[in-house]
């Protein structure tokens, strides 16, 4: 059997894509601690660290060395950060860059085992816990964003990095938090919600319509992006809003900042000397310096202004109008507009989540290994069933290299969803092998056009399964929107790359003889 | 037997044959109907699709038969399935069902028995509760998708086929794979999961792809004679069913958790319901669709 045969453009496509997958999965092990998340105004966060998380697993930035000691494992990080003590400086060198460190207050920062591959690992493997809220009172639809808008922000703003915030239709919220446990979650999401404007740690606005009584939004002669410039990092741009305030707390602002002093910054401008500080349930959400010409007036206009960072301008000003739509929500709405309940609650351990995904997986090598056997009953030919065997796993193969390139979370769903489409595979493959084993008796041109007719019941069938999984993800449950991914990423992959390169290389293989 | 003596049987008795799924759909149908007349639902449901508490224990070794005495003694509602695959004799843990009942209550019972966060890490222990009103709601937008599936699988065969009665033939054949795995799990009193019915999507997916195999050899292969074009299929579609099914099985013996087990479970019986929907009564109903058009 000559392999040159076999060099189908088809086949060439198959293959490279496997090879595509392997690296964009690549898998493999890292020395170093990954930076899983850097603490607001910490040693570490003034030392520039910051962390991506758009980054895929792999490029994630990993310390490989404090000073000259080299960091491999967490144990070797653990052992070293122990050393240092207050007001000790040194540099932590990443893979990328070295940062120097002075450890003037909390280091703040937190590590975990590099990723093994590109793989995003979902609730049901990291393990966390899983809540459902809903409006204690009905919320209409345009206001129904906002509420997932603020709750998104409130839970970033406790300085939890790992949590996604996403609507499940109109009425309900789906709440991941990876590593938190019931407690913690119950207790965070119970709460409605503060907003306080504070000035030298005195309360000068609440959030909400009786201190607030005007917020610009949405209009470009009061609220936009002001102006942009170029850092170190890459761009930065200022937002800024005007709002309106009540006479109460007009007068409050000007009682408070009749007591301060005037600072002049390092460009010329007068600032007063302690800044608007706005607190989000207690926990400091942004500070904006009050120029000098506020102080002791009655202020009713005041401009809000505010950064926006990015790579380069156009992500700066994305950022920054993010921030901006957070700050004008809270500010109108002072809190979650609603008391939120809880639905559902489910603690997830990683230790069931990995047992469970390890028993599908296990379930789905044992259901190949009887595929092939069945295969081989019923065709008697080693020459066909292996094929059909590396033909299936390579679907399995090119669907996980897809979700790692597209960083789409793993979970339980998923996989059972990529096991099934798997499955199917398997019944276009037998089809096709039919087509050519009773095709290899006739001529070239008959053989083409019942292939041609065997990829008529493929593609129906494809089709119907495409329909079938689709109200899944319209419909918005939320929660298994995973499995209809998979399955219809899987079904496609197979029914365009994998299943065509079958039909070719059966053909070939058939045709030798 | 050789293959005119079948087809001189089949051209015989296909009518006959149709009896069999005719049957096999009216015991489909009436068991659920008789649990319904009796307990008030056609299936039992777990707590995700109908509220209440969960527990799940993961840890090897504790005193399991004790844990679950004593709960059965605290609360009515409750069912109790050990974590443990069907050819293992190691239980990886238990998984409580606790249908109505209040999360702090459960949280209480469990403390006395000794199960809390303090002797058993997170991991090893969680209590997870859903509201009924979620269930609910979370069960009836499933059946919801369930049927828009349906009806969108329904369209995609007439547009496959654009004629009438084979494209009836095979949408009628996925409701007794339907009906048939439902009627199981309603009789052998399994509680469905969020899993199960995301099992019956997949079969309103997948069971079609035999029929299509069917249809489109009946119709299309001109240069066979009928019958050849029936068993020709026959031989392509059984090894396509039976392939899964020798697949799904086993799998279903290695598993140890109860919504992958009950997934696995649905889709054996889907396929068993498929070969008796595709091959006793769409194959008759095409067969005598072809003769009476008299289709070359």
């Amino acid at each position: 059997m000559k392999l040159k045969k076999f060099l189908h453009y088809r086949i060439l496509i198959l293959l490279f894509l496997i090879l595509l997958s392997v690296v964009w999965i690549s898998p493999g092990k890292q020395e170093g601690v990954m930076i899983k998340d850097v603490s607001l105004n910490s040693s570490a966060y003034d030392a520039g660290i910051t962390i991506n998380t758009e980054l895929k697993p792999k490029q994630r930035e990993l310390i490989t060395a404090i000073d000259s000691q080299k960091i491999i494992t967490l144990e070797d990080y653990y052992s070293v950060i122990s050393k240092y003590k207050e007001n000790s400086t040194f540099r932590i060198i990443t893979n990328k860059k070295e940062y120097p460190v002075y450890l003037n207050k909390e280091l703040g920062l937190k590590v975990e085992e590099p990723p093994y591959s590109n793989l995003v690992e979902g609730l049901d493997l990291k393990g966390g816990t899983r809540v459902i809220l809903t409006a204690e009172e009905p919320v209409g639809k345009e206001q129904f964003p906002d509420l997932v808008r603020i709750l998104e922000k409130r839970l970033n703003g406790f300085g939890i990095k790992d949590v996604s915030v996403r609507a499940s239709g109109n009425e309900y919220i789906i709440v991941e938090i990876a590593g938190a446990s019931e407690t913690e979650v119950k207790k965070l999401v119970e709460q409605q919600g503060k907003f306080e404007a504070k000035i030298n740690n005195e309360t000068v606005f609440i959030g909400g319509k009786e201190d607030i009584v005007f917020v610009c939004k949405d209009d470009g002669t009061c609220a936009g992006i002001r102006d942009c410039q170029d850092t170190t990092q890459g761009s930065q741009c200022t937002f800024e809003f005007r709002i309106g305030l009540s006479d109460k707390a007009a007068k409050k602002h000007a009682s408070v900042t009749s007591k301060l002093d005037v600072n002049i910054s390092s460009y010329g401008q007068e600032y007063l000397s302690s800044p608007l500080e706005l607190y989000l349930d207690d926990n400091l959400m942004d500070t904006l310096q009050i120029s000098s010409s506020l102080k002791g007036m009655e202020a009713k206009d005041i401009v809000i202004s505010g950064p926006g960072t990015g790579a380069n301008e156009k992500d700066a000003i994305k950022n920054a109008i993010a921030n901006m739509n957070n700050l004008q929500t809270i500010l109108i709405t002072g809190s979650l507009p609603v008391k939120l309940n809880i639905a559902k609650i489910d603690p997830i351990s990683s230790l069931r989540g990995e047992s469970l995904v390890k028993e599908a997986l296990t379930a789905g090598f044992v259901a190949l290994l009887m595929v092939a056997l069945v295969i081989f009953i019923r065709y008697r030919k080693l020459k066909i069933s292996i094929p059909m065997v590396i033909f299936s796993s390579s679907e399995f193969l090119m669907i996980l290299g897809f979700f790692a390139l597209i960083g789409y979370n793993l979970d339980l769903a998923t996989i059972v969803g990529i096991i099934a489409s798997v499955g199917t595979g398997v019944d276009d493959l037998i089809i096709l092998t039919d087509e050519a084993l009773k095709g290899s008796q006739i001529s070239s041109l008959d053989w083409k056009s019942k292939i041609k007719k065997a990829f008529f019941v493929i593609m129906v069938a494809y089709f119907v399964v495409v329909a079938a999984m689709l109200p899944l993800i319209w419909t918005g449950a939320g929660l298994l929107t995973g499995f209809a991914i998979a399955t219809i990423a899987g079904v496609t992959i197979g029914v365009f790359i994998a299943r065509p390169a079958y039909a070719k290389f059966i053909e070939i293989l058939l045709h030798e003889e | 037997m050789d293959l005119a003596k079948l087809e001189a049987f089949f051209e015989k008795n296909h009518k006959k044959l149709m009896l069999i799924p005719i049957l096999l759909l009216i015991f489909s149908i009436s068991v659920p109907v008789i649990k319904y007349a009796t307990t008030g639902e056609f299936v039992k449901r777990s707590v995700e699709l109908k509220g209440g508490i969960s527990v799940t224990l993961n840890k090897q070794g504790l005193d399991y038969n004790f844990i679950e005495s004593s709960l059965k003694e605290t609360f009515k509602d409750i069912t109790i399935r050990k974590a443990q695959s069907p050819i293992s004799n190691n239980i990886e843990g238990l998984e409580i069902q606790i249908g109505s009942s209040s999360l702090e209550e459960v949280a209480n019972a469990l403390d006395k028995l000794n199960i809390n966060n303090k002797v058993l890490s997170k991991e090893e222990f969680t209590i997870g509760s859903t509201s009924s009103k979620f269930g609910q709601d979370f069960y009836s937008n499933l059946i919801k998708i369930l049927i828009i599936s349906f009806i969108l699988m329904s369209l995609a065969v007439f547009i496959a086929f654009r004629s009438f009665f084979p494209s009836m033939a095979v949408i009628s054949s996925v409701v007794l794979d339907i009906a048939f795995p439902f009627a199981m799990i309603s009789l052998l009193n399994i509680s469905l999961t969020a899993g199960g019915i995301i099992a019956f999507l997949l079969v309103i997916g997948y069971s079609v792809d035999t029929d299509i195999l069917l249809t489109n050899s009946l119709l299309n292969k001109k240069h066979l004679p009928h019958f050849e074009r029936l068993t020709a299929s026959m031989k392509t579609g059984l090894t396509m069913t039976f392939t899964t099914l020798f697949a799904v099985i086993p799998a279903y013996f290695v598993s140890s958790s109860e919504v992958l087990q009950q997934m696995f479970l649905i889709i054996a019986f889907a396929l068993i319901a498929d070969i008796v929907s595709t091959y006793l009564f769409n194959a008759p109903l095409l067969w005598m669709y072809i003769k009476r058009k008299n289709i070359s």
